[in-house]
């Protein structure tokens, strides 16, 4: 399985553990493009923070790195980065390769 | 199966919709909607009755605050600044005084216990000093809260150290604080999730009480047809023979506190019987089951006539086998029957089993703690019934007692369990807590009686309840319930000649009774359909009082004293 693929599975993983806490109108697709910020966005603010969070703790477990998203949030250069859920995703592997 | 739905108002000093997200979202019975308390109002919230909150009329409360959100001393020991003990359980008995003040709102309120986080190492060596360290501090505040609120059977206190040890050590991110003021993992709110609709199952009466059981690979390693009890893997020096001894002392416990444990086998039951007779590792003998199928036949088939021969439902059993074609069968055709997925490992069914949450009850009787004798005493009855041939000499060779006592102070735990778990003979299906049932008994014109019944073969406890309520001069009957254990022996009609003879001696003129149906108690409409009562229109029936209504012949009926009637109270009129 691939970086990027593992990623994937990580934040999929983050989107089900969020899932469980909303109605069927409010769940989520596992896509990537899903957005998450942005007048479409899918989640409501604290919902999206938990989804970070677990992102975080998600990739940790699958992946065994720490990558820190949640502090990122606010930074207004990386509006892009959470748009959706594939450049979320892009993001991430980006980094974990610039790191090898 | 039917999925009631509560409403629970969700209160604490943290942001706590992620609990409401998971409480009004998870599909398990029972379907909550949750409401969230304005976040950070703990005091408001608990002592202002008129807040919209309140408004939906909910069944319960969750009241779930931090230590240091609530107590100021434990800010304090948090800081390492000197401060007594006393000082911080006198807060903690100020803090109890507030949770007090929504009793009367609702009718079950949840206070998971304080925790601190996992990553908190404390004083390390030094926090378990008394006045000084964390741990000791948050034990000792913990066990105060329980005992100023144990008295009280609306409280409930849950165990959050165990939701956050479950979790591990992710069990409270400070990411998760700082971004969104939100105390505890998703993991630790899914285990409250989980322990909350269990106690509100308990309450609804819906806990399992029945546990049927496989025999080859599940009390035991191998096949006893095949291998001969001698050579079955169970105790000894081997790991998994000390697994299923392990596994069958946690179903002891089980039984002990009042579980039944059945047996539902493939096999050849003479062979099976012996191996659990003779083979010296067993922990549970015959005696320690209630009934069992041993035979070839389809396993739904038996656990569905071994749970009628019992006189319970379906819905209060629990099915183990290791087998998953049997698990697949016995769903598809017994869907109210619950049948988890035991491990495939069976050096994990001990730990499986004690994580189940299934069994769990509001309390335990002395009646729970004698159930599994009293059900082995009733095969006895049976079998003498089966000799005696006709039902009336059946009934008069078991010598049978009944006491009438009111409702009080030592019967009430008792009593508030058998209203809240009854379903087949219950007439009104009412379910209320120990205070609700006190409160209603004590209000002028209402009447609650309890009924005791005996035999020669042994005491079945407290079985029966019949409240009355007085418009007029007609008496209503508004619970009329008896317990499936002694249903069938006249112990009904007993109970009618009682509530008869009462509404003689205080002058009045009929007793009616209004039949609500459930899905479950048409056992008891049957009754009153064949009771002597005339049944009038929507489910309504009346009794005349310008007769007397027979106690049945085989029954000796005596009265504690302050109870209603008089003792072996006969007449020659009809029914």
């Amino acid at each position: 399985m691939s970086v990027n693929e593992k990623v994937v599975d990580a934040v999929f993983e983050a989107v089900d553990e969020v899932n469980q806490q909303l109605s069927e109108e409010e769940k989520i697709e596992k896509s990537l493009d899903t957005p998450l910020t942005g007048e479409k966005a899918s989640l409501e603010s604290l919902n999206f923070v938990t989804f970070i969070v677990a992102a975080e703790e998600k990739i940790e477990q699958r992946l065994g790195v720490v990558i820190s998203l949640a502090a990122e949030m606010e930074a207004s250069e990386m509006e892009a980065t959470f748009q959706t859920i594939g450049t979320l995703v892009d993001y991430v592997s980006e980094a974990l390769k610039s790191n090898e | 199966m039917n999925n009631p739905k509560f409403a629970g108002v969700i209160i604490s000093d943290f942001n706590i919709s992620n609990l409401g997200g998971y409480l009004s979202n998870d599909p398990e019975s029972p379907l909550i909607e949750a409401v969230l308390a304005p976040y950070g109002q703990v005091v408001p919230t608990l002592t202002q009755g008129d807040l919209a909150c309140w408004r939906n009329d909910p069944d319960f409360a969750v009241i779930w605050t931090r230590p240091e959100g609530v107590i100021d001393s434990f800010q304090k020991i948090l800081r390492y600044e000197k401060v007594s003990i006393d000082k911080v359980l006198d807060e903690v008995d100020e803090y109890c005084a507030l949770l007090k003040q929504v009793k009367d709102r609702v009718k079950s309120i949840f206070i998971p216990t304080w925790v601190t986080p996992a990553y908190h190492r404390g004083l390390g060596m030094l926090d378990m000093k008394t006045g000084e360290g964390v741990a000791n501090t948050l034990l000792r505040m913990n066990l105060r809260l329980a005992e100023n609120l144990e008295a009280d059977s609306s409280y409930c206190l849950l165990d959050a150290n165990r939701w956050t040890s479950l979790t591990g050590k992710n069990s409270a991110n400070p990411k998760l604080w700082y971004m969104g003021k939100i105390a505890f993992a998703n993991g630790v709110f899914q285990e409250a999730t989980r322990d909350i609709k269990s106690a509100l199952r308990a309450i609804n009466g819906n806990a399992r009480k029945l546990l049927l059981l496989d025999l080859d690979d599940t009390l035991w390693g191998g096949i006893v047809g095949d291998a001969g009890w001698k050579n079955l893997k169970l105790g000894g020096h081997d790991p998994i023979g000390e697994a299923f001894v392990d596994f069958q002392s946690e179903l002891k416990s089980l039984s002990n506190r009042g579980i039944l444990l059945g047996i539902v086998s493939k096999n050849e039951e003479v062979i099976a019987l012996e191996a659990i007779d003779k083979h010296p590792e067993m922990v549970l003998r015959k005696n320690n089951f209630v009934g069992w199928r041993i035979n070839w036949n389809d396993k739904a088939q038996n656990i569905a006539e071994l749970v009628a021969d019992l006189n319970l439902g379906l819905q209060s059993v629990v099915f183990l086998d290791d087998n998953p074609v049997e698990r697949a069968r016995v769903r598809e055709a017994l869907p109210e029957v619950l049948v988890p997925e035991i491990p495939k490992d069976k050096m994990l069914y001990r730990h499986f089993l004690v994580g189940l949450s299934c069994f769990d009850t509001t309390s335990v009787s002395k009646e729970d703690l004698a159930r599994t004798k009293m059900y082995i005493e009733e095969r006895t009855r049976k079998d003498l019934h089966q000799q005696a041939g006709s039902l009336d000499k059946w009934l008069k060779s078991l010598e049978m007692r009944v006491r009438v006592a009111e409702l009080n102070e030592i019967n009430l735990q008792r009593t508030s369990q058998l209203l809240n778990k009854t379903n087949q003979m219950n007439l009104s299906t009412r379910r209320m807590t120990e205070s609700e049932l006190k409160a209603w008994a004590a209000q002028e014109n209402h009447r609650l009686l309890t009924f005791r019944v005996s035999d020669k073969f042994g005491d079945s406890g407290l079985t029966g309840i019949l409240s009355l309520q007085v418009e007029g001069k007609t008496g209503k009957i508004v619970d009329f319930i008896l317990s499936c254990r002694v249903i069938g022996r006249k112990i009904e009609e007993t109970m009618i000649h009682v509530a008869v003879a009462h509404a003689h001696s205080i002058g009045l003129d009929n007793l009616c009774a209004k039949y609500l149906p459930t899905q479950k108690n048409k056992p008891c409409m049957r009754f009153f359909e064949n009771s002597g009562f005339e049944k009038k229109s929507n489910d309504n029936f009346i009794f005349q009082l310008d007769r007397s209504y027979l106690c049945p012949e085989h029954v000796e009926l005596t009265y504690d004293d302050n109870s209603p009637g008089e003792s072996n109270d006969q007449s020659d009129d009809e029914n």
